[in-house]
Formats: structure tokens, sequence, C-alpha cells
């Protein structure tokens, strides 16, 4: 699959992979540069861009979705290296939460003073994506409306399968 | 020695210490008679403009931890309690973490709010009034105390609370055990319409049926009815305002900045801890109704915050108040300013927790040995799971509705009463979702669609059962105070001693029994844990219960019929200082399964009179 050679774009479309949202949600968002200058400064542009090739190595041996999520979790949710940096990142676009890397994983791979858990901003939470992915709106922002709590959202969520 | 010359204010009329909703309420009251007051606040003024108010609201986005305090922002020099300094209590090994010291055996679980509206900040608004059996626990179950007034008493005063705070609810909907209908509402409406049921609510009760479950050798029904709230609504053309005689011409009070913004609730889903658009009820609405109060130019009501009561000096020949001492702090860590406030009337109104202390302090008021004694809650035992179809939670109030079943019945006299609540937001309040159980997916390296469809599948069905389970007074539950351990402008902290009795538990054994036969009927998977390494848990029988604190701190300067059972009489005049009241959730002598907010919004428009009375006797100073 393709992957592009800007690395903010492959950190869109390596996240896009990684959440299940399409490259276009997430840049509604209006979060992704903010998140990308995030991760350099957690976790320092050298392991960043290392990260972003593992991610590019997984495109590269896959013809559709599924072979990608099967490629990416081998090559980069099973890697003792990036598996906890593609957690975070998950975390980042679905909660707009940074959680400091893992003790464990510091001592390896070395730490950076800015490494603390955090809600990443007021706005981060506000876009957090894991609220319309069970079809609500995040806690005191976006409100739906006076009595649309009693019906079931009018955006359509697919919950049926149990995966 | 040159004598240390204290600033003392001018004379007012009434002297209120504390800026929460009872506070206001009493200063509301009295300016509306032209009286004067000032209001000592020791926290700091959160702004309800648009910039403040749009302020905290980002605080609270911005907070990792979502807990109730955290939109609002605390002071060193006026601390308060948090639910984060929770931590076990260990034998002989006091949790001195926080602003409490917990002393135990027990956590007591709550928290409240230091600052300008006080704990109405982060409330959740379900405004339930008692019923008249929680008014009579001694003589109807030998168990708590009789109140020196009954609900008939009340119910006047309840419908000023409702209409001051603003209450949405349906009295044709809203079964109550053991009520008959008639003689408790008299014909009332609330001023807006119910709350629109929620659909988590709306599924659980079809799926329950007709369900009836055994307790004590009886069977009740379980009825899920909508839960009055104070939260703006559609105004009830039927409703008559108290204060005007006007039927039909309700108007629900806005935001602060802008009228024509919050007159409905909008759906936020974050009453508790803050409404973005002003459309619950906070004490802020009352202050400003009475700031707004002048005599020529001049607002008859005066508001200075970060002024901490320390000391009430009463005199030695007739035990009257002469002035309240108080610390006056500009900045954390800067110097305080030591003042005196004067008045001719002194009303505490400081928490049920700050009043006792306060009252210790100065050590007055407790010829009955009651004073900081009988603190209650609500223990509230969650019980949670997943049902086998969407319901669509973290959407609405935080409540729409609840099983008012057992709050009410002969049990009463072996075992709590309880209201069931269902929470409207999923598993926010048992698991910490959605961050907890995301994390805990995450962890366990679910990425991609499959991820994606677990949160879609899980997390549309949590469902969370809240046992808000019923304290009567215990002298054992307590606070006190120890100059050993103070805050930082030198002001003991609270002891806090807390059992949770047998009373208690047993109705925790019989939650879970009642938990698993709802559960069962409605499709609901049990995930329920409880845990001894939960802060807040108690065993009973060889089990572990967990609970957590309702933040429904009761009890502590109690009214009753005479000086030697209670700290004031029932209108809540201190039984030993005849210019002193204290008002607020502290002079419940009981409070079955109601939300206090409401009984204590009508207790303070009951003590109003009597001051206004008091104030016009003696027209003079020497009152």
């Amino acid at each position: 699959m393709d992957y592009p050679s800007d690395p903010a774009e492959q950190f869109l479309a390596a996240s896009a992979a990684l959440t299940a949202f399409e490259v276009v949600e997430l840049q509604g968002t209006g979060m992704s540069e903010s998140y990308w200058n995030l991760l350099l400064g957690r976790v320092g542009s050298a392991i960043a861009g290392e990260f972003l090739s593992a991610c590019g190595s997984a495109f590269a041996k896959s013809r559709n979705a599924k072979e990608l999520e099967a490629a990416l979790g081998k090559r980069v949710m099973n890697d003792p290296k990036y598996g906890p940096i593609a957690q975070r990142i998950i975390t980042l676009w679905y909660m707009g939460t940074w959680s400091a890397m893992p003790s464990a994983w510091s001592d390896t791979y070395g730490s950076c003073m800015n490494d603390v858990s955090q809600v990443v901003s007021p706005k981060a939470y506000r876009e957090g994506l894991v609220w319309p992915a069970f079809g609500t709106h995040p806690q005191a922002a976006k409100p739906m409306g006076y009595g649309s709590w009693s019906y079931p959202p009018l955006v359509k969520v697919n919950t049926d399968a149990e995966p | 020695m040159m004598k240390e010359l204290i600033p003392t204010t001018e004379e007012y009329d009434a002297v209120i210490v504390g800026a929460g909703a009872s506070g206001a309420i009493v200063a509301l009251e009295l300016a509306r008679k032209g009286k004067r007051v000032l209001v000592l606040e020791a926290g700091r003024s959160i702004r309800d403009d648009e910039d403040g108010w749009r302020s905290v609201v980002d605080t609270f986005h911005g907070a990792l931890a979502k807990v109730p305090n955290s939109p609002y922002p605390p002071t060193a020099m006026a601390p308060q309690p948090d639910v984060l300094q929770l931590a076990p209590i260990k034998k002989g090994v006091p949790n001195s973490l926080g602003y409490f010291v917990q002393k135990g055996p027990q956590n007591f679980g709550s928290d409240y709010t230091r600052s300008k509206g006080g704990t109405t900040m982060h409330w959740l608004a379900c405004a339930l009034r008692m019923l008249p059996n929680d008014f009579r626990m001694r003589s109807m179950y030998g168990v708590g105390v009789d109140w020196p007034i009954g609900y008939d008493e009340l119910r006047k005063d309840y419908e000023s609370a409702e209409r001051e705070i603003g209450v949405s609810g349906d009295v044709g909907e809203y079964w109550l055990p053991g009520v008959d209908p008639k003689t408790y509402w008299e014909g009332y409406t609330y001023p807006m319409k119910k709350m629109p049921d929620s659909y988590v609510a709306k599924r659980l009760a079809a799926r329950i049926g007709d369900l009836k479950v055994d307790v004590g050798g009886k069977d009740y029904k379980i009825r899920v009815t909508p839960t009055p709230q104070g939260r703006n609504g559609m105004p009830n053309p039927d409703y008559v305002d108290p204060l005007s005689g006007k039927k039909g011409d309700y108007s629900p009070t806005g935001t602060q900045s802008d009228p024509l913004r919050g007159e409905r609730c909008q759906g936020n889903s974050s009453c508790a801890p803050i409404c973005p658009v002003q459309a619950k009820y906070s004490a802020h609405r009352t202050l400003n109704r009475a700031q707004a109060l002048k005599k020529g130019p001049v607002s008859l009501v005066t508001i200075e915050c970060q002024s901490v009561a320390t000391f009430i000096q009463t005199s030695k020949d007739n035990g009257r108040v002469q002035y309240i001492e108080y610390m006056a702090y500009a900045q954390d860590g800067a110097p305080a300013r030591k003042k005196r406030a004067k008045g001719r009337v002194y009303i505490i109104a400081a928490h049920a927790v700050e009043t006792a202390k306060l009252m210790l302090l100065s050590d007055i008021g407790n010829h009955s040995d009651q004073l900081g004694r009988n603190l209650m809650d609500h223990p509230t035992m969650l019980t949670w799971g997943l049902m086998d179809e969407p319901v669509w939670p973290f959407r609405g109030p935080g409540q729409t509705n609840a099983i008012p079943t057992f709050r009410d019945g002969p049990f009463r006299s072996e075992m709590a009463a309880f209201v069931l609540p269902i929470d409207n937001w999923g598993w926010i309040w048992s698991a910490f979702a959605p961050d907890v159980p995301f994390a805990q997916l995450v962890g366990q390296g679910m990425f991609g669609s499959a991820l994606r469809q677990k949160v879609a599948h899980d997390f549309s069905r949590q469902v969370t059962l809240q046992f808000e389970i019923e304290q009567v007074g215990e002298a054992y539950n307590r606070v006190t105070i120890d100059r050993n351990f103070l805050d930082p402008l030198g002001v003991p902290r609270p002891i806090i001693h807390y059992e949770l009795s047998d009373y208690v538990r047993r109705t925790m054994e019989a939650g879970v029994r009642i938990s698993e036969r709802i559960f069962k009927k409605a499709g609901i998977t049990n995930k329920t844990q409880y845990s001894v390494s939960d802060p807040c848990h108690a065993e009973y029988n060889g089990k572990v219960y967990s609970y957590k604190g309702c933040g429904h701190y009761v009890g502590t300067h109690r009214m009753g019929s005479n000086r030697n059972n209670s700290v004031t009489d029932s209108h809540l005049r201190c039984w030993d200082h005849k210019n002193l009241y204290l008002v607020g959730c502290g002079a419940m002598p009981t409070f079955g399964t109601s939300n206090p907010s409401l009984t204590m919004a009508a207790l303070a428009f009951r003590a109003s009179r009597a001051i206004i009375k008091d104030l016009d006797k003696h027209t003079s100073k020497a009152l």
C-alpha cells in the first residue's frame, strides 16, 4: 500500500491504520500537527523516524487494509521498541491524552524530560475520537441537544460485531 | 506591649459565613427584606461571566483526572478535600495525605468545594424531597432520631427551594413508596416539566418489566421513575409561582453572561462537575439575585471572598456572638490579614464539616455534645455490567431516572433504605470510563478495526446502578479537631472518624442480590468487582463490598427538640447562642435517601424567616 514520503504525512497514514479512522477524519480534528510535534518531543526525532520507517515497511508489504493490520501487528504492535509508541499514538487520537512511556522502555531506549502523562490540551480532549466511536460526544463539549439522550444517536454506529 | 490593632467591619444586620447555597439563600431572603448582609467566603471567587466560565470549562477539559473538583481552582489557604486524596487507612495510621485527616476505620469517600458557590459548583443537581417517614425514623423504625418537625411543616419551604433552584420534574409520574400523592404534593406542579428519560433508563425499564424482588419477606416491584432535578427544562404552564402568585409565567435563569443561553439543558453530559452553559443551578444564581438588591445605589449584600472565618467570639455574660474573626488572604503563601466582622445576627453556613470545625475551634455551642457527631453520607455501592443491546450511555444529564422502590418499607427497622439511580454515563463512576477501560484495551494490544469495534460494542452497552444507601446518625462518626494537624493558615484541619454500621452493610449484602436479579432480567452481564484494595470498602459476612462517597455530608450540627439532644432548634438557631444560626446539611438529624441539597435549601428558607423575625423584633442593637 502507498506510504507518503513526508514524515508528518507518514504519521497521519500510520495513525489512520492504527486507529481505524480515515486520514480525513484525523485531519478534521485539527490535532495532527500538534500530535506529530508532541511525538517528536516525547521520544525524540530519531526514534520517531525509526517508528515511521517500521510502519512504512508494513505498508510496503500489504496490498489491502486487512493485510496492513496484520503487518502492523507483527512489525509494530508486537515490537518491544515500537509497540509502546503505537499504543500512545492510538491513545492520543482517541483520548487526547499522552501517557508517559513505560519505565522498562525508557531503561532501554532512553527518555525525554517532558515525557509526562497529561491531557495534551483542552482542545485535544474535545477532539478525542473515543466519543464518536460509540455514538456520543465529549463530556462538557459538542452537546447533542435537549432531549437527544432519550433516543439512540442519529449518527449510526455499528455495534453489532463482537470482535 | 502594643495592643494588636484588628480592623473591624461596620456593623451589618447579618454576617454569613459561606457563599454556598445555604448562605446565598439566607442572604437573598434577608436582602429582600432590606437587611444589610456581609458574606464571608473562604475560597476563591470563581467567575461566572463569559471569560471566567470558559476558563473553568477549559480547566476541566484539560484535567487528566476529571474528578468533581477538577474544574475549580483550589487554594492552599482554604484547602478542600479531593477524592484523589483517598488512600487505604492502616490501623492506627490515619491518612493525612490530603486536607482531611482520615482516622477511619473506613474512609469518608466524598469531597466538597470551597469557593464562591460552594459545592453547588459540582453537584449533580438531583433535587429529591425527603419522604414523610424519613422525618420520624425513631418512632417508625426504632433507628436514628425523629426530627423536631415533620414533612408537612417543610412542604412550603420545599416549594420555595424548588423555585429558587429551578427544578424540573413530573409529580404525576413520580411514584414514591409509602406516600399518598394527595397529601404529599397537595396539587403542586414543578416549575419545569421533567427532563426527558434517558434511553438507557427507558430500555432498562422495558427489560425489567414487572420484576418483583423479595426483601425481608415482602415482594417489592421494581419501578423506574424520573428524578426531579435542578436543571433547566421546559417551563410548566400549570406552575404557580409562589412569589408572584401568577400561573404560567415561570422563566428559567440562563447563562449569567447571556440569559438567552442555558435556559434549557442542551445535553453536555457533564452536570457534575460543570455545566458549560450554566443550565444547572449553582449558588451563583442566588448570589447574583441577592447582590442585585440595592438600597439606593448600594447593594444590600457584600461578598468577601478569600476570607477564612477562624473564630466566633461570644459574650461571657449572655452567650451572644460579638464578632467573627477571619483571615483575609491575597495570595497563597503570602501573610493573611486578621479582621473582624460585626453583625446583629450571625449565620454559619460553611458546609457540614466546616461549620462543625469552626464551632469546635471556637469552643462554643456544644452543651449537647452533639457538635461534629452524627456525620453521614450516602455510601454508594455500584454494580455494573454490559447489556446485551446498545443503550448509548454518556449522553444527557448524569441521572434522569432512578428506582425509588426501596426508599421506604418495613425493612428499615433492620437495614438501611436506598435509592437506586440509573447512571446515564456508563461506567464513568464504577470503572473510570472511558479512560480506564480504553487504556485496558490498548494495553492488551488491541488496535485498528478490532479496537474500534470493541469500543463501539462494549462502551455502548455499559450500565451502572448506584445503590445510594441511607445512613443514620452514629455518635462515633464525627468531625474533631487536633492542633497537631494544621492547614497553611494555621487553622486545624478536620479529623474524620467514620465507620459503616451493620445497618448499612446489611443493605450492601441485599443490594448485590437485588442487582443480580435486575441484571438477569434485563440481560446485563455482571462486571462488578470489589476489592480490599479499594480505599472505600466494607466487609460483611465474609464478603467485601466497595462503595463511593456521594458528597452528601449531613448531621454534624443537628437540630432537635431540646438543648440536650441537639445543637440547634428547628429554626436552626443555636440553643446556646441566641444570635447564632447554623444553616446547612449539618442541621439534618436524618436524611433518608434524598440527595440533601434540596432539603438544605428548604431549611435555609425556614431559618431565614426566623432570622428576619429576630431582626425585626429587636430593632435596637441589643439583639
